[in-house]
């Protein structure tokens, strides 16, 4: 246990170190923070809401950066469009922030926040879900007709729609292949920066979707990409919770440690995978995420009452964690397999780099 | 043509069910899922539990 | 192999070079904590009108047995004391919470009468675990250092690139060369 003396807690720096790790590999693969799993987590060992916010917030940036030098030699960013969204996610961050602030004032802050998180992954986990299947069966198909399925295939329609929107200026981003309006790309910045801001989150959860169906980027590349968002987005958002009182800068260094080995594995995973399956671990984490979030909430709103909902609610936000990673791991492991010519799942296939 | 041996038998036994369950997708996210929850629920009772 | 050779060799100093970059900032880090200095920068101002005190030494207050501090003026706090400041003024040393004006008037958890003020509750809940957390006074009533948000971004940057860039040296180390992906099918030379 260490004596965390800014925060006022006393908490395992192992559970703290296997967070960072295991929100790591997560973090590296689907090219989230994992703010939505850590902020619940960091709450349940003892810190109080808005530092658990604050020391996610600001653990997320500097894992960021390792994911984000992973993902450059892989080259899965590209940085015109990191760059156009940025300024975006900046001011839709600090609109969060001052939300967050806000009803922090009023009193309301918990139960806002957790009906709002759950709303919004609940709404991302079906739509990711349901066009994930329909690509994993489309690539089943093209396998078994002997054509190569690429790296990537999506089947929603939304990214030509967005593209089709035609206010200048207009964005030509190379690695991504995409020519689309600088103001789509501003606008997914700032509509997925506030939810950061205010959920205390890096929001990738929200952006990797966002890019892949309507900017119509990669997942891989939406992935590398994000990342990069995130470290601004992660960077603006600690200065921020820095500056209101909410960051606790041993338990931020306790979670890098741990995310620094976590943060090389999922970034090196997706080399050995299709785009399916990163958009597959991501659509798992967000409904992980919402029956975590939504325990929570019927915890709160039953007035604390039911030690059993308290636990299922602990089970959730930290089994959702080692959920995810085992089934990285996994993936991993089965692909190094495939490669090598020994026996998969059907279902795995489809999905691995061979 | 040699018999299998009981060991060898046995063993194709539980390799098979192990095939059985990764052949699903669902069968393996559920046992997955099972593992993870059951290791949460390990880390709460050995360091949190006191706690909440 | 002469390839394999020369990434292993430069990752060898990249490795060594950024290992030393990243573990001099953690010890920074973890000095600049241990010392009190971090502490200081957190509780930096007085956020509202009342008398500044060192929370961990009432940590048994009750009703019953309600802790007595001396309300005194200096610019530490040793022992049960409290240093009246008002909004905005620099908070004396070894000071981790404000009694705010308001509470005081409400005369519920605490109550000053000349020169001596009773607290009733403990100023930091301890009891504040998991999902039942409340807020502790503690945080309430303190501003920390601008320039401490700023310090802790610097930090985290230089941690995650160094720890990043350690990374990379040890898979080059190990002569482990990562290709770029081929995210679209390759274009053969005769399209138009």
């Amino acid at each position: 246990m260490f004596d965390f003396v800014i925060a006022g807690v006393q908490a395992p720096i192992a559970l703290l170190m296997f967070v960072g790790f295991t929100v790591g590999i997560v973090g590296g693969f689907i090219g989230v923070g994992g703010g939505y799993m850590v902020t619940p987590a960091l709450i349940v060992f003892g810190f109080p809401g808005y530092m658990a916010s604050g020391i996610d917030m600001t653990h997320i940036a500097g894992k960021g950066l390792v994911s984000t030098l992973r993902h450059r030699q892989l080259g899965n960013i590209d940085w015109t469009l990191a760059l156009t969204m940025v300024a975006g996610t900046m001011l839709g961050v600090e609109l969060g922030v001052r939300t967050l602030v806000y009803f922090k004032k009023a009193g309301t802050a918990g139960i806002v926040l957790l009906v709002t998180s759950v709303v919004v992954m609940f709404t991302l986990f079906l739509y990711t879900q349901i066009e994930t299947r329909r690509s994993h069966r489309q690539m089943k198909l093209l396998e078994t007709q002997g054509r190569d399925p690429g790296r990537e295939l999506h089947t929603s329609s939304l990214p030509k729609l967005f593209q089709s929107i035609n206010l200048l200026p207009i964005v030509r981003c190379r690695t991504a292949r995409v020519v689309v309006s600088m103001w789509v790309i501003v606008l997914v910045g700032a509509v997925t920066g506030f939810l950061a801001g205010f959920l205390g989150v890096g929001g990738g959860f929200i952006r990797v979707p966002a890019l892949v169906y309507l900017v119509g980027a990669s997942t891989h590349i939406a992935v590398g990409t994000d990342l990069v968002e995130i470290v601004f987005s992660g960077g603006y958002g600690a200065l921020r919770h820095s500056i209101e009182g909410h960051v606790d800068m041993m338990a931020v260094l306790f979670m890098i440690s741990g995310a620094l080995f976590g943060a090389q594995l999922g970034s090196i995973a997706t080399a050995y995978v299709r785009g399916p399956a990163i958009r597959y671990v991501l659509s798992y984490s967000l409904i992980l995420a919402t029956l975590g979030a939504a325990m929570r909430l019927v915890y709160v709103l039953s007035g604390q009452k039911a030690p059993w909902l308290s636990l299922i609610a602990v089970m959730l936000t930290l089994g959702e964690m080692i959920f995810l990673c085992l089934f990285i791991i996994s993936l991993l492991y089965f692909a190094r397999r495939n490669r090598r010519g020994e026996w998969v799942p059907d279902w795995v296939k489809p999905l691995v780099i061979t | 043509m040699t018999t299998p041996t009981t060991d060898t038998v046995e063993k194709a036994k539980g390799g098979g069910i192990m095939k059985w369950v990764l052949s699903s997708m669902w069968a393996y996210w559920f046992l997955l899922l099972a593992v993870s929850l059951g290791c949460a629920a390990g880390i709460y009772l050995i360091w949190l539990k006191g706690t909440m | 192999m002469t390839d394999t050779v020369n990434l292993r060799r430069r990752g060898v100093v990249k490795f060594v070079f950024w290992m030393v970059v990243a573990t001099s900032v953690m010890i920074l880090t973890i000095h600049s904590y241990v010392s009190g200095q971090m502490v200081e920068w957190f509780y930096h101002r007085a956020a509202v009108g009342g008398y500044a005190v060192n929370v961990d030494l009432f940590k048994d207050a009750s009703k019953s047995q309600p802790a007595t501090l001396q309300v005194v003026t200096g610019e530490e706090i040793n022992g049960l004391v409290a240093i009246r400041v008002g909004k905005g003024d620099r908070l004396p040393r070894h000071t981790n919470g404000v009694i705010s004006d308001e509470t005081l008037a409400k005369g519920r958890r605490a109550v000053v009468t000349g020169a001596t003020l009773q607290v009733f509750v403990p100023w930091e809940l301890k009891d504040a675990k998991g999902f039942k957390f409340k807020d502790s006074f503690k945080h309430k009533g303190v501003e920390t250092w601008p320039w401490a948000g700023v310090w802790n971004v610097l930090i985290v940057a230089l941690l995650g690139l160094s720890l990043g860039l350690m990374a990379e040296g040890f898979t080059d180390m190990l002569g482990f060369k990562l290709e770029k992906i081929q995210h679209f099918p390759q274009r053969r030379g005769t399209d138009v």
